[in-house]
């Protein structure tokens, strides 16, 4: 009972309080009018009364001491004591309370994209044992190939790291009878759904069987489409949906929507059974590896087998990997991320560096104050910890604040993310993270509160009463440690600014780099059209819509294909030279193909070096001609020798024998490695596999000017055609090219800025402090005869000092650091000389604003007032 | 601040004593109770304002008295303690363990 009613109490603090305090004026009273009645005056009576009862907040605190134990009233009394400080000095409050937000803001956002990425696991039982196998040239592994059937069969009869091997391939489909309505399809092999521990909620799963040719086809509801097509009904197995107008009977129902790991995001609205005999490269791959395997170990097995394959020689340029869903981030990435976790690591220990020097200074202009509080009896250990739970409440206020920074950098990471990042969908501050944060915020806390609460007891009170304020600057452990931290802001600073200003000077290298072709005013254009046109009107179709587009007014050419260096086909070898002499076989496995209008060259402004484009008068003619980049061209013919050669693809019957007809400039993406597009070939839009359905055409109007009369032109066409998109070559540049760099460049842009900031006002509060402390000295120097100047050096020569070994500390920082940023760099070194020129420059320069304004107090500190103070 | 209570004149732990005795026949504020012990015990013991609230505040936590905000007899607001049941089971046993260490000390300082 005796802790329920001391509960009561303590919740009822404030009401008991004031109890106690009219309790006892009431008490005072009486003993007043006592006294009075005893004979003395009213105020000699108050006066006895109140020497009678001695100090009335001491008695207070004693009886409230009983219904409110001593630590946690001593505890709620710092708390408002350091609420209380903190309301009276408010600058000092905002710029602790707007540092700590922005470090710790920066950092949750950051942690927030970094955990979204790389620390959530799959969602399936044991998750993380689940790898993808993917396969790409040994050039360049961003290439996919895909895995083909027989690849997958070897892996399946010979593998012993991994078992449960399943595909899954995805594909639009049109549900029921209405043109527009389609859903996401996954054909799946009848291992996948077990592979990923799921069951059907309702109905089966797939057999071998329904995979087969000839089996009644049949269809796995995910639980979306179940919902919306079918109410969630329990009886819909055994109806019928009609997939891109196959009949397909529902045979089960899945309990989730489930993504299928390290897939694109889409999620599959139904499920159909992968057609056993028709699997080919191209679908996604995956097994779990057994008890005890790495996913390394599973590639070098796979690799292992791939190569004991009997026609092995076919595989030498091709490399295959197990990958789980961490491994699938891909080094890039990771690296990437990696950067931006220790930028932001870097920018919190600023924040905390000058959370710290701040109040240490504090508490040292504070000295006098707490020596009066000890003189009054506080202990040393109270005063530490009452400088703590002022820290903390800092830290607190600071990580609350730093929370909605982090909502907003959050918002500003997607808005301008790269397609590298494009899986951010879903990403928010999530409980980990807030976690995270709190842990930060606490440890920020502690971090800078000990410092200060450690050095608060350095001196003896007595000291500290007798000397006063101006002279008692601090001993020389506690000045050396605020100097050091300053060092290390200023340090950091210049790393962050030499990083900011290399990914600058590579942006600018970037913008400027030569890309091959005009991308100015060039815009490409993707139709849809009803229904494919039968391969010998394929010509007429795309002629009448070319004509349409081309006779918009500001339009200047028209031609079909797509924006260089998009959506070019991967040709597989084997290729051969025919010469003189013979077939000669090329050890080339791969050319990046691009299928080409009449015109394209000349509208898209890639230049033809030499020769010419496709024959116009003849189709036949032209779809034996060949068009190779300049890259393509000097590899094979060296000589130089290249146009009328003639080359021949494929083998066998299926081989076709083509003549170079002209040679085209190269194209670049600037800062894309490992371009496989360095071997390029064009041939004309009438050997491409399918209509083709983008034209690019250049115009001097501006494209969004455009768009109604692109659309009213596609449907003037009367190909039952529609618009589908609208793609300038700038922006595609943009989103490829440039995003990236600019975005890394904004977020270093913004860290340096904030380093760059904190750090002046750390130094500015160093400074300040200084001239404060040396307020006496200065009076005695100017009336002995210092002048202004000697005065101004005096204290710029301190901070000098302090930006020089900063300085010199972060040169040696940034060479060591920038390394990490080689790979993210376009034809700018890591230790560009410029940038490693101009940034301390500009660190300097920032420094001297910081220490121009208390400098200016310094010069004009009058002796006599300096000297009569205190 | 906390500071320790001050040691009364009194035996440690006699004042609750006395305060439960003296609330045993009347309901009483603060400073009637001290005013109580004061003239009862003809000025010997003085109950400092010190040490009289915060056994006050420990009663009340114990349960062994009650506080009612009334009107004092010169029409004050004042804060009114009332024995309770508990108080008044607590009185007896504390006078019998007081009266035995009463006759305790009497017995010593008689023959020791």
């Amino acid at each position: 009972m005796r802790w329920f009613r001391r509960l009561v109490y303590w919740l009822r603090f404030r009401a008991r309080q004031d109890d106690l305090r009219e309790e006892l004026a009431l008490h005072h009273e009486l003993r007043a009018n006592d006294f009075q009645t005893q004979g003395l005056s009213p105020d000699a009576a108050h006066a006895a009364a109140r020497r009678a009862m001695g100090n009335a907040t001491y008695m207070r605190e004693d009886a409230r001491g009983v219904w409110l134990s001593a630590g946690l009233d001593a505890l709620m009394q710092d708390c408002r004591y350091g609420w209380r400080g903190l309301r009276r000095s408010p600058v000092f409050t905002a710029v602790a309370v707007i540092t700590l937000a922005l470090g710790i803001g920066a950092n949750t956002a950051i942690f927030s994209v970094v955990h979204h990425l790389l620390l959530v696991p799959l969602p399936y039982p044991d998750g993380n044992r689940i790898v993808t196998l993917q396969s790409a040239t040994a050039a360049d592994p961003n290439i996919n190939l895909g895995v083909s059937d027989r690849m997958m069969r070897s892996w399946m009869a010979r593998a012993r790291t991994l078992d449960e091997f399943s595909s899954e391939e995805r594909g639009r489909y049109r549900i029921g009878d209405a043109e527009q309505d389609t859903v996401v399809g996954a054909q799946i092999t009848p291992s996948f759904l077990p592979m990923l521990r799921i069951r059907p909620a309702l109905g089966r799963a797939f057999t071998v069987d329904d995979g087969r040719s000839g089996a009644p086809p049949v269809a796995i509801l995910g639980r979306g489409l179940w919902q919306l097509r079918y109410g969630g009904a329990r009886d819909v197995i055994g109806k019928v949906v009609k997939l891109n107008g196959v009949r397909r009977t529902i045979i089960g129902v899945l309990q989730t929507d489930m993504n299928v790991p390290m897939s694109d995001g889409m999620t599959p609205d139904v499920w159909l059974p992968l057609p056993i005999d028709s699997r080919g490269p191209g679908d996604e791959a995956f097994a779990r590896l057994r008890p005890d395997v790495t996913s390394d170990m599973a590639t070098r097995e796979l690799q292992s087998i791939m190569t004991t394959l009997p026609d092995s020689g076919q595989w030498k340029n091709q490399r295959v990997w197990a990958r789980s869903a961490v491994d699938l981030v891909d080094a890039r990435k990771k690296h990437a991320l990696e950067i931006l976790f220790v930028a932001v690591g870097g920018l919190v220990l600023i924040a905390c560096a000058n959370i710290a020097n701040l109040l240490l200074m504090r508490s040292w202009t504070r000295q006098r104050e707490l020596a009066v509080r000890q003189a009054l009896g506080a202990g040393r250990a109270r005063i530490a910890r009452q400088l703590l739970t002022e820290s903390i409440t800092l830290a607190l206020l600071g990580g609350g604040l730093g929370l909605l920074v982090a909502r907003q950098g959050l918002r500003v990471i997607i808005a301008l993310r790269p397609e590298q990042l494009s899986d951010l969908d879903g990403v928010h501050i999530n409980g980990a993270v807030l976690l995270w944060t709190a842990a930060i915020s606490l440890a920020t806390g502690l971090l800078f509160g000990v410092g200060p609460a450690l050095l608060s007891g350095g001196q003896s009170m007595s000291d500290v009463l007798r000397a006063g304020i101006r002279t008692a600057a601090g001993n020389r452990t506690a000045r050396r440690l605020r100097a050091g931290m300053i060092v290390v802001e200023i340090a950091l600073s210049l790393v962050f600014l030499v990083a900011a200003g290399l990914l600058v000077r590579s942006f600018v290298a970037l913008e400027r780099a030569p890309i091959g072709y005009d991308p100015k005013g060039l815009v490409a254009v993707s139709v849809k059209l009803a229904h494919e046109p039968a391969p010998a009107d394929r010509g007429a179709t795309l002629q009448t819509l070319l004509r349409s587009l081309g006779s918009i007014p500001g339009v200047s050419g028209v031609a079909s294909g797509a924006l260089p260096q998009t959506l070019i086909d991967v040709r597989t070898g084997p290729f051969a030279i025919e010469g003189p002499a013979g077939l000669q076989p090329l050890d080339i496995q791969f050319l990046g193909t691009a299928f080409v209008g009449l015109d394209y060259f000349r509208v898209a402004g890639v230049p033809l070096v030499q020769g010419r484009a496709f024959d116009a008068a003849d189709p036949t003619r032209a779809s034996r001609e060949l068009v190779v980049n300049q890259t393509l061209a000097r590899r094979l013919w060296p000589n130089g020798d290249a146009l009328g050669a003639k080359f021949r693809m494929g083998e066998g019957v299926r081989a076709v024998s083509l003549t170079v007809v002209g040679i085209a400039g190269d194209l670049h993406l600037p800062g894309i490695n490992g371009d496989i597009f360095n071997l390029q070939m064009y041939r004309p839009t009438s050997v491409a596999p399918r209509l083709m359905d983008i034209t690019v055409l250049r115009t001097k109007v501006n494209p969004s000017a455009l768009e109604r009369a692109l659309r009213q032109a596609v449907e003037r066409a009367g190909v039952s055609a529609r618009l589908v998109s609208v793609k300038t070559a700038q922006s595609m540049l943009n989103e490829r090219v440039l995003a990236g760099p600019r975005f890394a460049l904004v977020l270093f842009g913004i860290f340096a800025a904030i380093a760059l900031v904190l750090s002046a006002v750390g130094l500015y509060a160093i400074v300040a402090y200084a001239v404060t402390q040396r307020t006496r000295e200065i009076g005695i120097r100017v009336a002995l005869g210092a002048d202004s100047g000697i005065v101004a050096r005096l204290i710029l020569s301190d901070s000098a000092r302090l930006v020089i070994a900063g300085g010199c500390i972060g040169l040696l920082g940034a060479y060591a650091v920038t390394r990490m940023l080689a790979t993210f760099l376009y034809q700018i070194s890591p230790t560009d000389p410029m940038v490693f020129g101009g940034a301390p420059l500009l660190l300097a320069g920032v420094a001297l604003i910081a220490s121009l304004v208390p400098m200016r107090r310094a010069v004009r500190i009058d002796p006599v007032d300096a000297l009569r103070a205190d | 601040m906390g500071r320790s209570s001050k040691s009364s004149e009194l035996l440690p732990g006699t004042l609750d004593l006395l305060i439960l005795r003296a609330l045993r026949a009347d309901t009483m504020h603060g400073y009637g109770i001290a005013e109580r012990l004061r003239a009862v015990s003809k000025d010997v013991l003085q109950v400092g304002e010190s040490s009289l609230y915060p056994a006050l505040q420990r009663l009340l936590l114990d349960g062994y008295v009650r506080a009612e905000w009334g009107t004092s007899d010169n029409n004050r607001r004042a804060r009114f303690y009332t024995l309770t049941a508990a108080g008044r089971k607590q009185l007896v046993t504390e006078q019998e363990e007081f009266e035995r260490m009463i006759g305790a000390i009497h017995a010593v300082l008689r023959f020791a």
